[in-house]
């Protein structure tokens, strides 16, 4: 009976990851799919090169389920959002007539730093409100979610403009992430 | 250890669900023997082993499907249910005995409290179900299992009318969540 019951626990934890698996899989190729029509006719067909990786991080955290995905799925509708957004706003460096001319205008990459971090501090707004102990996970989904996207946009962008955004918006996350911990533990202890 | 509550396996399947693995564990410990039970009301008792699991395997697989705020019973045990059924018509064309059909259709005894949970809970799904349906398919399915005519509605009217609601009783068991 003992060895039975240890059959079917393990067979059926066997089914439950490849069942969310293959959801996690239909999941990501829809989102994906929609995120190939939206960053195509928006951003062109240049765009579509990093798609790939969204399909990757959505598949992992959709398998994974529970505040990884919650938060990477807030991170995923953010990381539309900021497609919509201007180029010239995510690129303060760049000087007009460079952007006209098409040279490289990254000549200030601390700006792309700046902007980086107040779009990740406006992202962190949409953050999941997870349990204690859980909120790292929340944000490190809401990472992996606006990240993924955000590469799409950022191809559009130079090499180091795009890691100076990328790494901006990764640090204003987990900044603000940690001041809502922090003033959550604050109000827990008052 | 306690039976936990109807609310309390919800709570587990809608988490679950969500993909916390942590409530894999108490709601496998808490259906196995549900099926395992159900399984032996039709199937000899290896069989009835080799269908238990089959039907966690199926449950299991699909739990990603589950919606959360949904009753799990019902839909656990229309897929059990689905699942028994199939392993018994298996065994059937194998040549090999089931359990006595007429034991199959006994009412488990006083002393059988395993048997006489079953019972209740397969009662309350149905009461759920019949609830949830229209006036008129309810009234014809009361009617049925009580088996007194409905006034007022010929014999044909009254078979059509249950067929109806036969097949709308079985949409709602198996919920969105079945093939």
């Amino acid at each position: 009976m003992q060895s039975e019951f240890a059959a079917a626990y393990r067979a059926s934890k066997i089914q439950y990851e490849l069942g969310r698996l293959a959801a996690a899989l239909r999941h990501a190729a829809v989102v994906t799919l929609g995120l190939a029509v939206v960053s195509g006719a928006i951003l062109g067909r240049r765009a579509l090169v990093w798609l790939p990786v969204a399909f990757v991080v959505i598949a992992f955290t959709e398998w994974r389920g529970s505040w990884l995905m919650t938060g990477a799925r807030r991170g995923l509708l953010a990381g539309v959002a900021s497609m919509l957004l201007p180029l010239s706003v995510l690129r303060p460096c760049c000087g007009l007539d460079a952007k006209d001319m098409g040279t490289t205008c990254c000549t200030m990459p601390s700006a792309c730093w700046g902007a980086g971090a107040v779009v990740g501090l406006v992202m962190a707004l949409v953050m999941p409100a997870a349990p204690q102990g859980r909120r790292a996970e929340a944000a490190l989904g809401l990472i992996l979610g606006v990240t993924s996207v955000s590469l799409v946009r950022c191809s559009m962008l130079f090499v180091g403009e795009a890691a100076g955004l990328l790494g901006g918006m990764v640090a204003g996350i987990v900044a603000s992430s940690l001041a809502r911990a922090w003033m959550a533990r604050g109000r827990s202890l008052a | 250890m306690r039976e936990p509550s109807e609310d309390e396996l919800d709570a587990w399947m809608a988490r679950l669900s969500r993909g916390e693995r942590a409530a894999f564990d108490p709601l496998f410990r808490a259906l196995y023997p549900r099926a395992l039970r159900l399984a032996r009301i039709r199937l000899a008792d290896d069989q009835a082993r080799d269908a238990a699991q089959s039907v966690m395997m199926k449950v299991f697989a699909r739990a990603s499907e589950f919606e959360p705020g949904k009753p799990v019973l019902p839909w656990f045990y229309a897929a059990a249910a689905n699942e028994i059924q199939t392993a018994h018509r298996r065994a059937a064309a194998g040549g090999r005995r089931a359990v006595d059909e007429a034991r199959a259709h006994e009412l488990p005894a006083a002393e059988d409290p395993e048997g006489l949970a079953l019972e209740r809970e397969l009662r309350a799904c149905l009461a759920r179900a019949i609830a949830s349906l229209d006036e008129a398919s309810a009234e014809a399915i009361v009617c049925l299992l009580e088996d007194r005519p409905l006034t007022g509605v010929s014999a044909t009217a009254f078979r059509k009318r249950v067929s109806r609601a036969y097949a709308k009783l079985r949409l709602l068991l198996r919920g969105s969540h079945a093939k």
